[in-house]
């Protein structure tokens, strides 16, 4: 039995990952939420969008609520895979109308994880949608989705950015966020991954009838290693389990561990796995399989915990000012000043008020 | 042996040799045997409950009314006139919902 709501929510995360031969694991022990604690238990799994984990645990009786909170946990899971489906219907929608125009792609995160990381796409919650494309298609799918009918909330800051530095454009389709990325992240390491790699190989996930491009298992797991330390200051457990299934109750047999290790010297991303395997490592207590427990034990260079400290600032601007920095820093010189223009003076702004407002942040 | 439909009579307006075909849907499983499913061009899903998600899930391999009640009366201690007017009504019911569509 657990004794707080936090250990309560931890064990629900790790519900399902163990092998079945960890008979230490939660998945042998009954997880029980008292009455005064459902309340926040959950809006913690909720906010953690690990209600899946918690229906599946219920479900086979290894999570013990009170009746009225059972049937508010139901409730959850309803609307979250009613979120989710519009999610996915969106999704299948882009992708199709991509496939149509020829541009490659790989639909990402929920959608992708949902159907080939867990056993049961009912376990993974979400509700946007992302998308890679090649840095060269950015411009052709925006308008692409535009013409069906898709909003750009925020336009371009100066023409060519999305395709030379922008890491994703959120649009709106259907009251779903759909984000097109041209890289996994902002920052540093958007600028040191290499994302034509992402299209080399990929698996196809069907959905509807439609086949949905995704990428490989391998690169899945980079991708979950660079969302989980690179995505939000705090990830969300969703995306820490994510990671932990891929590599250690998932997709084991189809990683390659040779691949995986090339991608990451390439893409100059060993810092980011290791932050990501800490975290699955630490938050969860799983052990690690060798591939990834490598990294989780590697040295790492200033320069690069510079880049990964940016990712992790709390305040908002000050976070999003950092990564700035950091991409200046991790650009090749000949671009150096195109992106310092873009961000420092972006198209239509009064160059006068952005040199005041940049001072003031400076005090 | 269990009851899949109880007492429920459907109005047997199917007809026995119609071939009926899922049309094109996302779908998610919820808690109870309850089925979650969306066409693409529809703006929210439709719940399935009751005996509806399993006759969905064997709409994949079994395309008639006899194919269906066959495979039922395999499972079911209800007689096949019950079964058959279970598996009327929930056709009849799906095919409203625009989910199926008869050839």
């Amino acid at each position: 039995m657990t004794t707080s709501v936090e250990e309560t929510v931890l064990a629900v995360a790790r519900y399902g990952l163990a092998d079945d031969t960890d008979h230490t694991s939660t998945d042998h022990h009954v997880i029980e939420v008292q009455d005064g604690d459902v309340a926040a238990f959950l809006s913690s799994i909720e906010q953690n969008r690990i209600v899946g984990a918690a229906i599946r645990a219920l479900i086979e009786d290894r999570l013990v609520l009170p009746p009225e909170g059972a049937e508010q946990l139901v409730s959850v899971h309803d609307d979250a895979m009613t979120n989710a489906m519009s999610a996915e219907v969106v999704a299948v929608g882009t992708s199709n109308l991509l496939t149509t125009a020829g541009i490659a792609h790989r639909v990402l995160d929920g959608v992708a994880i949902a159907h080939s990381g867990y056993d049961d796409p009912a376990l993974r919650s979400f509700d946007d949608v992302s998308i890679l494309v090649m840095a060269n298609d950015i411009e052709k799918t925006i308008q692409l989705l535009q013409s069906e009918g898709a909003t750009r909330p925020q336009s371009q800051v100066r023409p060519g950015f999305d395709r030379r530095f922008g890491d994703k454009v959120t649009l709106s389709s259907s009251g779903v966020d759909v984000h097109v990325h041209r890289t996994f992240c902002p920052g540093a390491f958007g600028v040191t991954m290499k994302p034509n790699d992402l299209f080399v190989l990929q698996r196809v996930i069907k959905l509807a009838g439609v086949h949905v491009p995704v990428l490989d298992p391998t690169d899945s797991v980079l991708h979950a290693c660079y969302r989980l330390a690179l995505g939000t200051v705090e990830p969300d457990l969703s995306s820490v389990r994510d990671l932990a299934r891929l590599v250690v109750a998932g997709d084991r047999p189809s990683f390659d561990g040779d691949r995986f290790s090339d991608a990451v010297e390439r893409w100059q991303g060993t810092a980011v796995v290791r932050h990501a395997a800490r975290i699955v490592s630490d938050t969860l207590g799983l052990a690690l399989p060798e591939g990834l427990s490598f990294y989780a034990n590697s040295w790492v260079d200033r320069s690069d915990r510079e880049a990964l400290e940016a990712y992790h600032v709390e305040d908002v601007e000050d976070r999003e000012t950092a990564l700035q920095v950091t991409t200046f820093k991790a650009l090749p010189m000949g671009e150096r000043p195109s992106y310092a223009l873009s961000v420092g003076l972006p198209e239509g702004a009064d160059p006068i008020g952005r040199i005041t407002d940049l001072i003031s942040r400076r005090r | 042996m269990s009851s899949l439909f109880g007492n429920r009579d459907g109005d047997g307006r199917a007809a026995r040799f119609e071939m009926y075909q899922k049309v094109a849907v996302v779908e998610r499983n919820l808690a109870g045997g309850r089925l979650l499913v969306q066409r693409l061009d529809f703006d929210r899903p439709t719940q399935l409950s009751g005996s509806a998600p399993l006759i969905w899930d064997l709409l994949d391999t079994h395309k008639t009314v006899d194919e269906l009640v066959e495979r039922l009366a395999e499972r079911f201690s209800d007689s096949s006139v019950t079964i058959e007017a279970g598996v009327r009504s929930a056709l009849d019911s799906l095919a409203a919902q625009g989910l199926v569509v008869t050839s």
